[in-house]
């Protein structure tokens, strides 16, 4: 089981993309055998979001409740493993350092993926913005966006500050 | 940088990235590139830009990256042990008390709702900061240069609201802005050696 389990787990980090992007084939695939429920992986997902780390550690936390340690040790295993393909892209960069399209490949790269990052990050508060109005949501995160652009406040204290005023905010907006 | 002090500016970064892979990245920018100076802001964006290609999570991707510029191979494991385990053995501790208890989290609410603006506001800050050295390299190469970063920018911000697969868009811009930049070099060296 454990060999299966590790195959399936590898199978899903390695055919998708971002943290979250393996939940649909985790979830058919821990169902169909019987092995976690719909209810596990909304667990997964919430403790995910609150644990620190990268998101795709919901996998982690999703493998503990389902397979106990076994699981978990598999799990984080499987999800360090395909972001080392990297490498590979890294070392056809260097070795085609010397060719002006690989600096235009590189620098459209980065500016595709700030394109989609631009459209993709207020898509992120329109949830937060149902729960507790889209005035307090937007104008949160402006003030954190203008913070974030000083480059001596510490990202934790930008954190810490959103969850604090969330916290005290929240019996009167939500 | 010693692999100790490696492996704590990871867990460090790992332990702090509360919210998800937003506030990793914006972590690690402000160690190696404000605090730290390993790499400037053009070149984390375009590091950040080749993270998109691998499968799997793009920070710890990412973190690869860093940790390669840093150590080789030794920085890549470091990175990768750093950022990973402390962060996964915490997820697993917090699994077991949420099984443990009543799992009545309702009091989280208010500070998971603060959070998501706070991070997609350091997210936001990051991607402005690593924008503008690139246009500044572009315009400082050619204005053609210039002229294919912002077309390529507003194009996969087009394409997205279109609905187009991400990784389309990626390599289709990183393509596009390939075989500009050769031909621009193949037009400019017949001038050179006339």
């Amino acid at each position: 089981v454990e060999l299966e389990l590790f195959g399936i787990l590898l199978r899903s980090c390695l055919l998708t993309w971002t943290g979250y992007g393996n939940l649909p084939l985790l979830r058919d695939d821990f169902t169909a055998r019987g092995w976690g429920t719909d209810a596990q992986v909304t667990d997964a997902l919430l403790i995910g979001q609150v644990a620190p780390g990268p998101t795709g550690l919901w996998v982690v936390s999703f493998g503990y409740l389902t397979f106990g340690w076994v699981g978990g040790v598999l799990a984080l295993i499987a999800s360090a493993l395909p972001p080392l393909l990297v490498l590979l892209a890294a070392r056809v960069r260097d070795r085609l350092a010397a060719w002006p399209a690989t600096g235009g490949f590189l620098r459209g790269l980065a500016m595709a993926t700030t394109g989609v990052g631009t459209v993709i990050l207020p898509l992120l508060l329109v949830d937060a913005s149902h729960r507790a109005g889209a005035a307090a949501t937007f104008g949160l995160a402006a003030v954190c966006c203008l913070l974030g652009l000083h480059p001596r406040v510490p990202p934790w204290a930008i954190l810490l500050g959103g969850a604090t005023l969330g916290g005290v905010l929240w019996p009167r907006l939500a | 940088v010693g692999p100790w002090c490696q492996l704590r500016l990871w867990t460090v970064i790992g332990l702090q990235s509360v919210g998800g892979g937003a506030a990793t990245l914006s972590l690690m920018f402000r160690t190696f590139v404000d605090r730290r100076q390993t790499l400037d802001a053009a070149e984390f964006g375009r590091d950040w830009g080749l993270a998109q290609l691998s499968p799997g999570m793009h920070v710890l991707s990412m973190a690869v990256l860093l940790g390669r510029g840093l150590a080789g191979w030794r920085g890549v494991l470091l990175a990768t042990v750093g950022l990973m385990i402390p962060s996964a053995l915490l997820t697993i501790l917090l699994t077991g008390a949420y099984r443990w208890a009543s799992r009545d989290l309702g009091w989280l609410d208010g500070p998971l709702w603060g959070l998501v603006p706070a991070v997609v506001g350091l997210a936001t800050a990051v991607s402005i900061r690593q924008l503008w050295p690139l246009l500044r390299e572009a315009r400082a190469e050619s204005r053609t240069a210039l002229v294919t970063a912002v077309g390529v920018l507003v194009g996969s911000v087009a394409a997205f609201l279109l609905g187009l697969p991400v990784v389309a868009i990626l390599l289709g811009g990183a393509g596009a802005a390939a075989v500009v930049a050769g031909l621009t070099v193949r037009r400019s060296e017949p001038a050179e050696r006339g």
